[in-house]
Parts: structure tokens; C-alpha cells; sequence
């Protein structure tokens, strides 16, 4: 069973981390490497789920069937791989060879703190997923659930999307079930420990890539806070390991997120942002607002800074990475025959139209964002406000406009949160219900892609301690 | 993609020499104190952003420790757990993939009817159970258990209802 499970497991990861090298070339050392790692694990388990989908449409679900369609994944990433290298030319190799910072005293003194807080939170995951191995109400009721009927229905697995069981939202994408389904499969039965366990390893993933981003584009104590102020939102850490799927979705809308802000020194990472943004939408319908969000930003941001040629060139790289997964969502949606409830008529049987021009929804919707914003990561001291003072002590990044990938990671994260809201201006179910069960989560969602872009825009502690000749304090 | 860090760190330490080779008194001296001045409270603003960001995560640290479940009671299965482990000792007696009734408990609400057939479903899946009683296999919930019945025989489950 452990071989099979080592086989389930590693070759997603090698699939993903050769897909990633195809795109992320010229690596800059141990946390260039890492950081690759962590995009390449969560690309690998993104398009297994696709691959073990496209196995039950054509009725390859048993084990043998699995492992030769994921052999055929690794072969075809490999085949990109060498197609890409054809492509690359020793001038760009050149360019981006450049020396990583070394780690500061700053940096030394913050690694102790976040070991101890990665340690309280990894205790506190183990002992939660202990004690709720089936996740918490939306982690079984939706996911697993539906995980359950693609394993356990053979050629009836159509049944998971029955409106018999509409409750569960039959129209949310796969990416989750089809994850646990593909395991159970390698694994032949439903280990229990594998939605929550999935859970933990996307927040691994999404500390992992956050910290090493930052690391690459920043600096390492920069990335220290970065993984400091993750680990210690409470909320991102319960949330990991209940069985939902926002723990794989806030790793995708990340992913994309500093794909876009590596995009400036190497373009070709927009086909990776296209792929992981693509994924999202494939984890669960706000990920197609984000998708949305992004390919709005990027191409808005290329037209105005760049013109007409160098918009299409971003806009056609995005696709490229998009297209395969949007091709499966589509495939998928049109198999299943349930509309997206958010369209549906209300209880009291209002339509859409009087939905967005009912005003009073608007102040109820702004309300619950500004009570929530504050305290939605369920932190001790909220952390929103103590960002925002840091921000004033450490001052901003220079020459943000000569970075165009963080403006439209900003504009992508802006976007989608403002889509949020008007995603609440539309939604059938009672408003203040909605709003009291859902909006933490939505805001938590684009938490980990805010806090790396903040520690990008925000000048690092050694960078704050430079004050440049003539200038005295008011350096900022 | 970021060498600028080590560009100001080394026009730092270029301020930091001018103070110890220029000491006040001069021309020179009085930018030195001024320059001394913002260096000093530039190290203050950075401590006290850093010191803020620390203590806010140090607490939501302690906030998580304090909140971690203690590890007897993480052995005790939850809710839904339970009920898992009760409706699968009814599972072989259905039929695989059909749609099957279920009632609900009598006399409960309405919400908490709902909340019993949905944790029903999960645990009785690929089968489909729908609301009523007009199928060929029944799920009759009681308050002791539940019951698998069709037009022949009743299979009845006595469930384990507290947590050990």
C-alpha cells in the first residue's frame, strides 16, 4: 500500500516540478529551487485531478488505468519540457543569473520565532484533524461526499451531481473530489486521514511558496514575516485541515499571484499564472472570478503600459496556460445539468435584476465587509491594522511602477475582491446569512496572495535601515 | 531579480563610518548629528514596525496553543464521525447506486430532519436518499437507530449516540 501510495504521490509532484522547470528556467539556487517545488506540487495534484476526471469519462477508474494516464502526464510534461528548452536562448540565460541576498542578523533573530509559531500551528492542525477526521459541515456534506460517489459509484459516478442532492452545489468543480478519489483509487480504500491531509499539505504549499517568493523577490527576512504572519492567522490554519476547499484555492490564487510579479523578469512565467489560475477555477467557482480578475488585470495593465503587440503577447502566454485546464471546466460544466444557484430566483422569488437594484443590499453587503475585514483570520490582536502601522514605520517600496507584474497582482486581488461583493449583490439566499457564513472564508481566500504582495510594496527592515545621505529620517 | 538590498546596507555602513571618522563640531559634524538623528530614529521606527508585527503574531500564537484540543479529547469522535461509523453497518443491506427513501426522525424540526439526511447521505453514498417513504427500500430513523425496510424484511441498527 505504501508503494502505491509513494506512486499516488510522487508522480503528480514530478509532473508538476518538470512542468514548472519547462517555464522556470535558470534557477538561482536552494530557494529559487524550493520555490519551483511548491508550484510544481500543487500544478502536479491540479492536473492529476483533471486526468483522473478524463478517466472516468472514458471509463478508466481502476488503479493500472490511474497510473498509466499519470505516467502519460509525466511523459507529456517531459515533452514540453524538452520542447521548451529548444526555445530558450543563452542570452536570456545570461541575463537572469543574478545573486540571491545573503540572510541578514534581522533575518536570523525572526527564523527563531517562526519555527516555534510553525510548530504551535502544526500541533494545533494534528490534534483538529484528530479530533474532526471527517472535516467540518461544508468539508463533508460537499467535498467528500462527492469524492465518496466518484469512488465508490464505479459507472454511476454521475449520480454526485444529481439535484437530489443540490444541497452540496453539484455545479462546483472537481478539483478536490476528483483529488481524494484519484488517492482512495491507488490507495483501494477511503482512508479517512485524506481530505484533511490534503488540507495540510496546500498550507504547506502555500506557506512554502509564500515565504520562498518572497525570498526571491525581497529579501529573507521579508519572507520570514511573510511566513510569520501566516502561520499565525488562526483561521488559515483551522481551515487547512476541515476539509474545505479553500486551503487548495488560497495556494492557487498565491501561485498565480507571484507568477505575476515574477512575470516582469521572466514572461514566460504568465503561462504558469495561466495554468495555476485556471486550477483555481477547477477548485471552486471563485477561482472563475479570480480568473477573470487576472486575465482583466494583466491584459488592462499590458495595453496601458506597453501598447496593442505587447498586450497580446501577455494575453496569448496567459491563454496558453489557461486553455487546457478551462477546456476540462467547460467539458465538466456541460456535463453537469444543474445551473449555478446564484442565479436562481430568491425565496421570496426576486429575480437577479431586482436583486442588483435592491440599494439596501449594498449598505448590508458594505457593512458586513467592514465588521469583517478586521477579523476575519480570527487573530488575537487583528493583524489588518498592525499591517497598516507597519506599513507607516517601514515605508514603501520605490519604483513601483517600473514593476508592471505587482500592479497587476494588486489589480487582480482588487478586482476579485470588489467581484466578491457584487458576487454577494446577486446571491438568493438570505443575505445576512450568507454574508455571517461565508465572508470570512472569502476574505481568508485571498489572504496569503495579499500578504505576499504587501511585503513586496513594503520596504524590507534593512532597506528601511539605509538612509541615504542628506535625507535624514523622512526617507520614505 | 533583487540585488538592490545589498546597495543600500552598503550606503549604510558609508553613513555609519562618516559619524565615527567626523565627530560634531565642524561643518562637517553638525550634518553628521542631523544625519545621527534620522539614523537613529530610523532604527527606532523599524524596531518598533518589527517589535508591533511580532507581538501581534506572538499573541495569535498563544491564541492557537491556548486553543489547540487537548489530545485525550481528540481521540473522542465527533458528530459526524459517529454517524458515519452508524449508518455503514446499514450500508450492505442496500442496493448499490439506487435511490432510496428516508424518514426522519418523528416529531423533530424540520432543520434538524434536514441535518439527519444529509448526514445520512454521506455516509449512505452512491445511494441517493430522497425524502418519503414511496421507494422500494426505506431508512426509518428512530430515536434508538435506524432501520433499512423493504416490502419483505426490516434490518434495524441500534446507534451508539454518546461520545466514549
Amino acid at each position: 500500500m505504501i508503494a502505491w501510495l509513494a506512486l499516488a504521490l510522487l508522480l503528480p509532484a514530478a509532473t508538476g516540478f518538470v512542468l514548472c522547470s519547462a517555464f522556470w528556467r535558470n534557477s538561482q539556487g536552494l530557494i529559487d529551487w524550493l520555490a519551483r517545488l511548491f508550484v510544481g506540487l500543487g500544478v502536479g495534484a491540479g492536473l492529476s485531478s483533471c486526468t483522473f476526471y478524463l478517466g472516468l469519462l472514458t471509463g478508466s477508474r481502476s488503479r493500472t488505468d490511474l497510473l498509466i494516464l499519470d505516467s502519460l502526464s509525466l511523459a507529456l510534461a517531459k515533452a514540453v519540457s524538452l520542447a521548451m528548452r529548444r526555445f530558450s536562448s543563452a542570452e536570456e540565460t545570461r541575463e537572469l543569473q543574478v545573486a540571491l541576498p545573503r540572510a541578514s542578523m534581522t533575518a536570523c533573530l525572526l527564523a527563531i520565532p517562526l519555527v516555534v509559531a510553525t510548530c504551535i500551528a502544526f500541533r494545533y492542525d494534528i490534534r483538529y484533524a484528530a479530533a474532526h477526521p471527517n472535516g467540518i459541515w461544508d468539508g463533508w456534506a460537499i467535498w467528500t461526499l462527492r469524492a465518496r460517489f466518484l469512488f465508490r459509484s464505479g459507472g454511476q459516478w454521475r449520480d454526485a451531481f444529481s439535484s437530489v442532492i443540490g444541497y452540496s452545489h453539484p455545479d462546483y468543480p472537481l478539483f478536490l473530489p476528483a483529488t481524494i478519489g484519484r488517492l482512495w483509487t491507488y490507495l483501494q480504500h477511503e482512508a479517512r486521514w485524506v481530505p484533511t491531509m490534503l488540507g495540510f499539505f496546500f498550507m504547506l504549499c502555500t506557506v512554502g511558496l509564500a515565504v520562498s517568493s518572497v525570498a526571491i523577490l525581497r529579501s529573507k527576512s521579508q519572507a520570514l514575516l511573510v511566513g510569520a504572519v501566516l502561520v499565525t492567522t488562526p483561521f488559515f490554519v483551522k481551515l487547512a485541515v476541515s476539509g474545505y476547499a479553500e486551503s487548495p484555492l488560497m495556494f492557487f490564487f498565491l501561485a498565480t499571484t507571484v507568477l505575476l510579479v515574477m512575470s516582469d523578469s521572466r514572461p514566460q512565467m504568465l503561462v504558469l499564472a495561466g495554468l495555476t489560475a485556471g486550477l483555481a477555477a477547477w477548485t471552486k467557482n471563485e477561482g472563475l472570478l479570480f480568473l477573470v480578475a487576472t486575465g482583466t488585470s494583466l491584459t488592462v495593465m499590458a495595453f496601458l503600459t506597453r501598447g496593442w503587440t505587447a498586450c497580446f503577447r501577455t494575453a496569448s502566454l496567459f491563454v496558453a496556460g489557461v486553455f487546457p485546464i478551462v477546456a476540462v471546466i467547460i467539458l465538466f460544466k456541460s456535463q453537469v445539468h444543474v445551473g449555478n444557484w446564484l442565479f436562481e430566483p430568491s425565496l421570496g422569488g426576486g429575480t437577479v435584476l431586482g436583486r442588483i437594484t435592491a440599494l439596501g443590499r449594498y449598505s448590508t453587503i458594505s457593512k458586513g465587509y467592514f465588521g469583517e475585514i478586521w477579523v476575519f483570520g480570527e487573530w488575537e490582536i487583528s493583524m489588518v491594522p498592525v499591517l497598516a502601522a507597519y506599513y507607516l514605520l517601514l515605508g514603501r517600496l520605490r519604483g513601483v511602477k517600473q514593476k508592471p507584474g505587482l500592479v497587476t497582482a494588486m489589480g487582480t486581488l482588487a478586482i476579485a475582491f470588489v467581484g466578491y461583493f457584487f458576487v454577494y449583490v446577486i446571491t438568493p439566499t438570505e443575505l445576512d446569512w450568507q454574508l455571517a457564513t461565508s465572508l470570512s472564508r472569502i476574505l481568508l481566500q485571498l489572504w496569503p496572495a495579499a500578504v505576499v504582495v504587501f511585503f513586496c510594496l513594503t520596504r524590507t527592515p534593512e532597506e528601511a535601515l539605509a538612509v541615504p545621505v542628506g535625507r535624514g529620517s523622512s526617507n520614505r | 531579480m533583487k540585488n538592490e538590498e545589498d546597495a543600500p546596507r552598503n550606503r549604510n555602513s558609508v553613513v555609519a563610518e562618516k559619524f565615527i571618522k567626523k565627530p560634531g563640531g565642524d561643518q562637517h559634524g553638525q550634518f553628521s548629528a542631523q544625519q545621527q538623528l534620522g539614523v537613529f530614529l530610523c532604527r527606532i521606527r523599524v524596531a518598533a514596525g518589527l517589535l508591533l508585527l511580532v507581538f501581534a503574531c506572538g499573541a495569535s500564537t498563544r491564541l492557537l496553543q491556548i486553543n489547540t484540543i487537548p489530545k485525550a479529547a481528540s481521540a473522542v469522535p465527533d458528530d459526524i464521525t459517529l454517524v458515519d461509523s452508524n449508518y455503514a453497518k446499514l450500508r450492505p443491506n442496500l442496493p448499490q447506486g439506487q435511490v432510496v427513501c428516508f424518514v426522519a426522525e418523528p416529531g423533530i424540526p424540520r432543520e434538524k430532519a434536514l441535518g439527519e439526511r444529509w448526514s445520512a447521505q454521506y455516509s449512505l453514498a452512491p445511494n441517493l436518499l430522497i425524502p418519503g417513504e414511496d421507494c422500494e427500500f426505506v431508512i426509518q430513523r428512530t430515536s434508538l437507530g435506524a432501520c433499512v425496510s423493504t416490502r419483505s424484511r426490516q434490518t434495524c441498527e441500534t446507534f451508539r449516540t454518546e461520545k466514549q
